[in-house]
């Protein structure tokens, strides 16, 4: 009986062995993984392995793997950071680099001890809600889309500017202000209490940061500035920049469409945010305030929607009626907001030619 | 060495994603982008003077873009944007339309139209409106005909057809308001009942100051007025004939019955009745004559407000010990309270939409109209001021219509506007003091 079961049992262990060995072979000697790895490998090798000595001298590579690749992106056009940087943004011979300017001291008094959480004061009312609230604009300036000085005649210079008037975007709130909540006792009388007890402000703001000061401050914790560390992270450039380098052979069935390296965040995020400040649903019904559209555009190489090809491709939570007055509604921000096209780079047109937008102002309804 | 580590990997994660990245980017699809936030300000609309197709209809041109674009802008959905920033001028109906101009000055819509005097006498406007940036007309054109005294109308219609074509919901500009038109002292008014269009122009007079007036109410229809008159001496409940100018009592007992208002079918009205000491919200059916007793407590239950459907009742009572609002079926039984928060509560008005309940509320000393859900979710003030009392919705529940009393012993009250969102807060004109609003339907 036990010889029996254990004939059956080496009987199992045999077909089982053989059967490993069999896709071990086959895994090693004709098998697809393997095969695979090797059509694709020579694709991806062309990216240099940076030393070590290399890795820590950063900034004296950078250049070299921007080299490799011509007219690779330019630093990405983050409107947010005014700091002072030298006029050429990365020269190809740059000396060593300077000592980054730190410590300007714009964002310490800012954020200094955590303070109570009480409520923001109520910005001002103003006829236009935006997520970027605007303050109101000079007297006698000119309400535009765009901010532009004001240019006059000198008499006595041969510039040949024309003569412009100065313009400011129109003044902007972050959300409805009603009668109620400007006039509300309740919020009146908590900004009063708290006040004086913790306010997180310095009495006085420096007029001018002198270095003696700065050296006798204590110094702040060397923290990275978050927007500005993944520009400068080595680990995240390599990859990006072997990423770009590998992808940029790559073209559609199209051969006149350029595709590119992979569309960056920072890239979808532009065109998202150009596209929103011409969406106006302030004059939409409820109804069409509870729709989402999405809209399905084909765009000119020079980044302008071409307007016959706009069209709704799906509606979702109204009625027909309502979901038209939404896909008006998108449809006129993309091409108002279009018309000077939009700012995407040419070499991915490829993979921004078509554009599905969808328009969710679920988070706009009351505000 | 651990970066350098740390590097070779995440360049070897990097190649290892490279074909599927590569196969990716020979099919590319669509780009895909989700726009959550947009801008809520007036849409910028252009009203160019009208064309006057003869020489009779040139004063009126003028005047019907004029008031066109004050009905439009007076919603605050719209911003007219003035002649003088025009780069092209309309010289034809039918011409066509140079949008680049109007895109120059970044006029969202257009609004073109004529007028021409019929054979008949009668004012014949015609208009249409386009999307400027999508170079397409919105809708086809309409024409309107009716006598020349009506222009005022006419331009009204044209406003509810553009408001109606741009915003998805139908227009409030051709509408009317009764209202208590108030003269004299504060401690000496005399109050008539007085009709006006819903901008505050042709102002009539439906009652003379013999009698005090409360609580005008407008039937569906528009063709009938319910009110709370004192010309007995008690406070009994009137229905008026606006077009016959006739009116007959609706209270025959001794009670004193205030607070009317029809349901949406106007074969009924829901009322407030007390007696002795106590008040109770009665229903009334015109046709039959028969009333029923909705509430039966010790509390003062007044104020009561059909929902569109004529299936609920909201009222407001104090029987809780403050006065808060509730819901009840049509016929009365179990009523629901809905509203919990801090103050008073009364003169609730449910929305034609059927969606609010407008309301007035006192807190802290201060007055506010408010909305909320009619489960009483989502309440939210709108105004705020030493008196707001007495909300009516517009027939389009886009627009809520009170009275606003100022302080002191020149004080007077006036009538305002607030759009439903609690944006475009605006006095509405009244030849003097004016309170107790209420918004007929659209007219037809």
């Amino acid at each position: 009986m036990l010889r029996q079961a254990y004939a059956r049992m080496s009987i199992g262990m045999r077909v089982s062995g053989a059967g490993h060995l069999a896709i071990i072979l086959w895994v090693i000697i004709g098998g697809s993984l393997f095969r695979s790895d090797r059509d694709v490998l020579p694709a991806a090798t062309s990216v240099t392995l940076v030393s070590e000595a290399a890795f820590e001298g950063r900034d004296a590579t950078r250049p070299d793997v921007i080299t490799e690749a011509p007219e690779a992106p330019q630093p990405l056009p983050t409107p947010e950071p005014p700091v002072p940087e030298p006029s050429a943004a990365r020269p190809e011979e740059s000396p060593p680099a300077p000592p980054v300017p730190e410590p300007v001291p714009q964002p310490e008094p800012e954020a200094p001890v955590s303070a109570p959480e009480a409520p923001p004061p109520p910005p001002p009312p103003a006829d236009r809600v935006a997520p970027v609230p605007v303050p109101p604009p000079v007297e006698d300036v000119q309400v535009a889309e765009e901010t532009q000085e004001e240019v006059t005649p000198d008499g006595a210079g041969t510039d040949a500017a024309e003569p412009q008037e100065a313009t400011a975007p129109e003044e902007a709130t972050t959300r409805i202000i009603t009668e109620a909540t400007e006039t509300d006792p309740d919020s009146a009388s908590q900004d009063v209490a708290l006040a004086p007890d913790a306010t997180p402000r310095p009495r006085a703001r420096p007029s001018r940061p002198e270095p003696v000061e700065a050296a006798a401050a204590p110094p702040p914790p060397p923290e990275p500035n978050p927007e500005v560390e993944p520009e400068t992270d080595p680990i995240a450039d390599a990859v990006a920049d072997a990423v770009a380098e590998a992808a940029e052979p790559v073209r559609s069935a199209d051969p006149t469409l350029p595709i590119g390296p992979p569309m960056t965040a920072s890239e979808r995020e532009g065109l998202r945010v150009a596209v929103q400040q011409c969406w106006n649903i302030g004059s939409l019904s409820s109804e069409a305030l509870r729709t989402t559209v999405t809209l399905k555009v084909e765009m000119e190489q020079d980044g302008r929607p071409v307007v016959s090809s706009i069209r709704m491709i799906d509606a979702v939570g109204g009625s027909d009626a309502a979901a038209q007055q939404a896909f008006e509604a998108a449809r006129r921000a993309i091409i108002r907001c279009g018309a000077r096209g939009f700012d995407l780079p040419v070499e991915k047109y490829g993979q921004w030619r078509d554009i599905e937008m969808t328009f969710n102002p679920e988070r706009m309804r009351i505000r | 060495m651990t970066k350098t580590l740390l590097s070779a990997l995440l360049v070897a994660f990097g190649l290892a994603l490279m074909p599927q990245a590569s196969e990716a980017q020979a099919r590319p699809g669509p780009l895909r982008i989700e726009i959550t936030e947009g801008v809520i300000e007036p849409l910028p609309i252009a009203i160019p003077p009208f064309i006057a197709e003869s020489a009779a209809a040139q004063r009126y041109a003028n005047n019907i873009a004029t008031v066109v674009a004050q009905d439009l802008e007076g919603s605050g959905l719209f911003r007219a944007i003035p002649e003088q920033a025009f780069i092209s001028r309309v010289t034809s109906f039918d011409s066509p339309v140079q949008f680049s101009d109007w895109k120059a000055i970044n006029a969202q819509a257009l609004v073109t139209g004529s007028v021409g005097v019929a054979a008949d006498g009668r004012l014949v406007v015609k208009f249409r409106l386009f999307d400027v940036f999508s170079e397409a007309p919105l809708g086809s054109g309409l024409q309107f005909a009716a006598s020349q005294d009506s222009w005022r109308r006419m331009a009204h219609k044209v406003a509810d057809a553009v408001y109606s074509r741009i915003t998805g919901e139908s227009g409030y500009f051709d509408s009317r308001v009764v209202f208590v038109s108030e003269q004299g002292p504060k401690n000496d008014r005399r109050k008539r009942l007085a009709i006006m269009d819903y901008d505050g122009q042709n102002v009539q007079f439906l009652t003379d100051d013999s009698a005090i007036v409360l609580a005008p109410r407008f039937s569906p229809d528009g063709g009938k007025v319910l009110y709370t008159s004192y010309a007995t001496g008690m406070p009994q409940i009137t229905e008026l004939d606006i077009n016959a100018v006739r009116s007959r009592s609706l209270g025959s007992n001794a009670n004193m019955s205030f607070s009317p208002r029809f349901s949406p079918d106007g074969s009924a009205v829901v009322y407030s009745l007390t007696n002795g000491a106590n008040t109770d919200i009665y229903r009334l059916d015109l046709g039959s004559g028969r009333q029923a007793q909705l509430t039966n407590t010790p509390a003062i239950e007044t104020a009561p407000s059909f929902s569109p459907d004529g299936r609920q009742v909201v009222f407001e009572s104090d029987r809780s010990g403050n006065q808060q609002l509730y819901v009840m079926s049509a016929n009365g039984g179990e009523a629901r309270r809905i509203s919990f928060g801090q103050g008073r509560y009364g003169t609730p008005v449910w929305s034609p939409r059927g969606d609010l309940i407008a309301f007035t509320k006192q807190n802290n000393g201060r007055f506010h109209i408010g909305v909320m859900r009619t489960d009483g979710s989502e309440e939210r003030l709108l105004t705020s001021s030493f008196l707001d009392e007495g909300p009516t919705w517009a027939p389009n529940g886009r627009v809520i219509m009170f009275t606003r009393e100022t302080s002191g012993a020149s004080g007077a009250p006036a009538l305002y506007s607030v759009d439903v969102s609690g944006r475009n807060l605006r006095r509405v004109p009244t030849p003097g003091a004016a309170s107790d609003p209420s918004w007929s339907p659209l007219l037809e």
